[in-house]
């Protein structure tokens, strides 16, 4: 009697991973969570995240990487593969060595910003210099800063 | 703060694991070696600022007014 009672709070709180965010309701998958043992940079508290769909566009390549630890947190990222952006040999090199994470399992991703234009319009920036590395096999990620000068923070898409 | 006079060549030691060296001394600058296991990341303080800042202004990201490019 006593196991299943477990298993009923179980779901209860696996039912929980469901966040309000400026995009609508968003859900995350427990067992699809992600480990930043550093955080994000700033954000030391914030070593859990969850990645979700845009609920309003699916077809958005955008991604939004929620905070479990704090759910008044959450990244706008976009998955480098769907940029036309590529990184250098050398600066892809550099990106896998500082995260500890081996290249075959990894993706990379940006963290996005907005911005507005001199005609007043809203733009999208990705930060280039600072990705995230993350390893989809096991589940871990690291935000790494690169050495290159010509990496900017604010990379126009 | 604490401050600690040093020569070149003469380190200070950090819990055990971090050793910053003087390396070269040249008019205003000094040049500084970092010893440390790789779980301590070192940056240069202004660099950390930057990306912490782009951080900071990207949390909470508003897809509002976007339109088409979401």
């Amino acid at each position: 009697m006593a196991d299943l009672k477990i298993e009923k709070v179980m779901i209860d709180n696996e039912e929980k991973l469901t966040y309000q965010t400026a995009y609508g309701e968003i859900e995350l998958e427990e067992d699809k969570l992600v480990s930043f043992s550093d955080g994000i940079i700033g954000f030391s508290n914030c070593t859990v995240f969850g990645l979700a769909s845009h609920p309003a566009a699916a077809n958005s390549p955008i991604l939004i990487l929620q905070c479990v630890n704090d759910p008044e947190v959450n990244f706008a990222v976009v998955d480098s593969a769907s940029l036309n952006f590529e990184y250098s040999a050398e600066d892809k090199a550099e990106a896998f060595k500082s995260s500890n994470i081996a290249s075959k399992d990894a993706i990379m991703m940006f963290i996005l910003r907005t911005n507005e234009n001199e005609a007043g319009e809203k733009t999208i920036t990705a930060n280039i210099k600072a990705p995230i590395v993350l390893d989809t096999a096991n589940k871990v990620a690291k935000q790494v800063i690169l050495n290159n000068r010509e990496l900017s923070t604010q990379f126009e898409i | 703060m604490l401050v600690v006079s040093r020569k070149k060549g003469e380190a200070i030691i950090i819990n055990d694991d971090i050793e910053i060296v003087v390396s070269e001394i040249k008019g205003s600058q000094v040049k500084l070696g970092v010893q440390t296991s790789k779980k301590n990341k070192v940056y240069r303080k202004e660099l950390y600022l930057k990306i912490k800042q782009a951080n900071e202004s990207s949390v909470n990201f508003d897809p509002s007014g976007l339109g088409d490019k979401l």
